[in-house]
């Protein structure tokens, strides 16, 4: 019985590292996109992470994915609400860009475009916007997303419209001021 | 589904809406990724952050029980001593397997490599519950392929084969589960049909952390149970096989009218008694098959909740 149970944190280590190698880079997308400050998602990521370390017999495997998604929308509220009272976020850097192979012209026109998108997703509930990452970004049927935030599809429909039309308008407005630059008005 | 809910299960806003500068704003983010190395040394941290609050290395009824018998241990000391050396290890203790369950023998030196492997942590068995209605598996334990459907085209066969299989609605559901995949067909003269799930394509999907796979099902007469190697798929399709092949690693199982749960253990794979045989080795997967031999049909058949079998 000792044993099994030694073994047993054996077994939570090899699992914690397994679920890390796997849904990091997706923990630190989701992060970054729910409208964590670029200088503090490698920390919420961890946060992420510790408390599904913390919690783990309670998370059945099947459930993972959308444990941490959950636990990251959680992580990303309480930090959004931290960061009202802190300094703005500088610009992005060039280097902040993951894209090897991309012009510093094109590069510079990602940042900017990200910068902007983050923006725009400002103008989103928290609620919207979880859908928007996962049916727009990660690129998530409705169905999916609905079983990873464990909703009905309605109403992950209903949030994911919601998400589409502030988006939609947000896009249009920059358009506007971009043909107003252009002609010089 | 409706009109309106396929208009917002699709994974693209409408470019009408957005224009190319919307399409712009989402690649910028899709672009997005932690820097490199940042994963490793953050499991390193978490882990070790884990230890020192003994959240991992310790579960709680393990410190609890650990703290009394250590009390237990020194009150006897007082009375009996040097009567038994410590049992306890902190080691982790490799799990006794059973003969029937040990794993297949490594494959021989002489058998070439896969091109690339991908391993199972086997933490994530569910292969598919269908509820999702579309034809990939679920993206569970580095799994990534999809439901297909062949057959010899000699008979008739309901949805067509040649191509992804979607899951059909189940008549009355099966309790929770709404969605299974189903096929049905007439006679077939040559090789009969197959439905199989490509695990990882084009690489090896290494499941030898599993133990086999297990499903539901019902339906009308037999199908053939496999697991598809790398060795016995021809080299035209990605495999390593010149000659002799498809001689799939398989075992039969009587479907009966009413939903049954099966469960298929690596052992009770076997080949068919001609060319081509090659060891089994779970490490070596492409695909699961259920197929139905041309003796078998007409056949009516549906399969559900795809899982490999944990160890």
């Amino acid at each position: 019985m000792f044993e099994r149970l030694f073994s047993k944190g054996a077994d939570a280590e090899r699992r914690v590292r397994a679920v890390m190698h796997e849904q990091y880079d997706f923990v630190w997308r989701s992060l970054r996109r729910l409208g964590v400050r670029h200088a503090d998602t490698d920390d919420a990521t961890q946060e992420v992470f510790l408390v599904f370390a913390k919690r783990l017999e309670r998370v059945t495997p099947e459930l993972e994915r959308a444990f941490l998604f959950g636990t990251a929308v959680r992580i990303a509220s309480n930090r959004r609400r931290q960061s009202r009272r802190s300094p703005e976020e500088p610009a992005l850097g060039l280097d902040d860009v993951c894209a090897p192979g991309l012009s510093p012209e094109e590069l510079s026109g990602l940042s900017r475009a990200r910068r902007q998108l983050q923006e725009i997703m400002e103008g989103m509930s928290m609620e919207q916007r979880a859908v928007f990452v996962l049916c727009e970004l990660e690129e998530l049927t409705a169905p999916a997303a609905a079983e990873l935030l464990a909703l009905p599809v309605g109403t992950v429909s209903s949030r994911l419209r919601g998400a589409r039309q502030v988006f939609s308008q947000a896009v249009q407005r920059l358009e506007n001021r971009r043909v107003l630059v252009r002609s010089g008005t | 589904m409706s009109d309106h809910d396929q208009r917002d299960s699709s994974p693209e806003i409408d470019e009408s809406d957005t224009g190319e500068y919307g399409r712009l704003l989402l690649r910028s983010a899709r672009l997005d990724g932690p820097s490199p190395g940042k994963r490793q040394r953050a499991v390193e941290q978490v882990l070790a952050s884990g230890r020192s609050q003994h959240t991992l290395r310790h579960p709680r009824l393990a410190r609890g029980l650990v703290g009394f018998v250590g009390c237990l241990a020194l009150g006897a000391g007082v009375w009996i001593r040097w009567t038994a050396s410590p049992t306890l290890s902190p080691e982790p203790i490799r799990p006794a397997v059973s003969p029937a369950l040990s794993p297949p023998p490594a494959p021989r030196p002489t058998r070439p490599a896969c091109p690339k492997t991908v391993a199972a942590t086997g933490l994530s068995p569910l292969v598919d519950d269908m509820e999702d209605q579309n034809a990939r598996l679920l993206l569970n334990d580095s799994r990534s392929g999809s439901w297909s459907l062949f057959s010899d085209g000699t008979g008739q066969v309901k949805p067509q084969a040649g191509g992804v299989l979607h899951p059909s609605r189940i008549p009355g559901a099966r309790g929770k589960s709404r969605f299974a995949l189903h096929a049905s067909g007439g006679r077939f003269t040559d090789w009969g049909l197959n439905v199989s799930a490509d695990l990882s394509p084009p690489n090896c999907y290494d499941a030898s952390v599993y133990a086999g796979v297990q499903f539901w099902a019902r339906g009308k007469g037999r199908i053939q149970v496999g697991a598809r190697l790398i060795d016995v798929i021809d080299v035209k399709f990605g495999g390593l096989c010149t000659k002799d092949c498809y001689n799939v690693h398989k075992t039969g199982v009587e479907l009966g009218p009413a939903w049954a749960h099966y469960v298929v253990r690596w052992a009770e794979l076997e080949q068919g008694a001609y060319p081509g045989r090659v060891e089994f080795d779970a490490a070596r997967l492409q695909a699961i098959d259920f197929a139905v031999y041309a003796a078998d049909t007409p056949f009516d058949v549906w399969i559900d909740d795809v899982s490999f079998l944990p160890r």
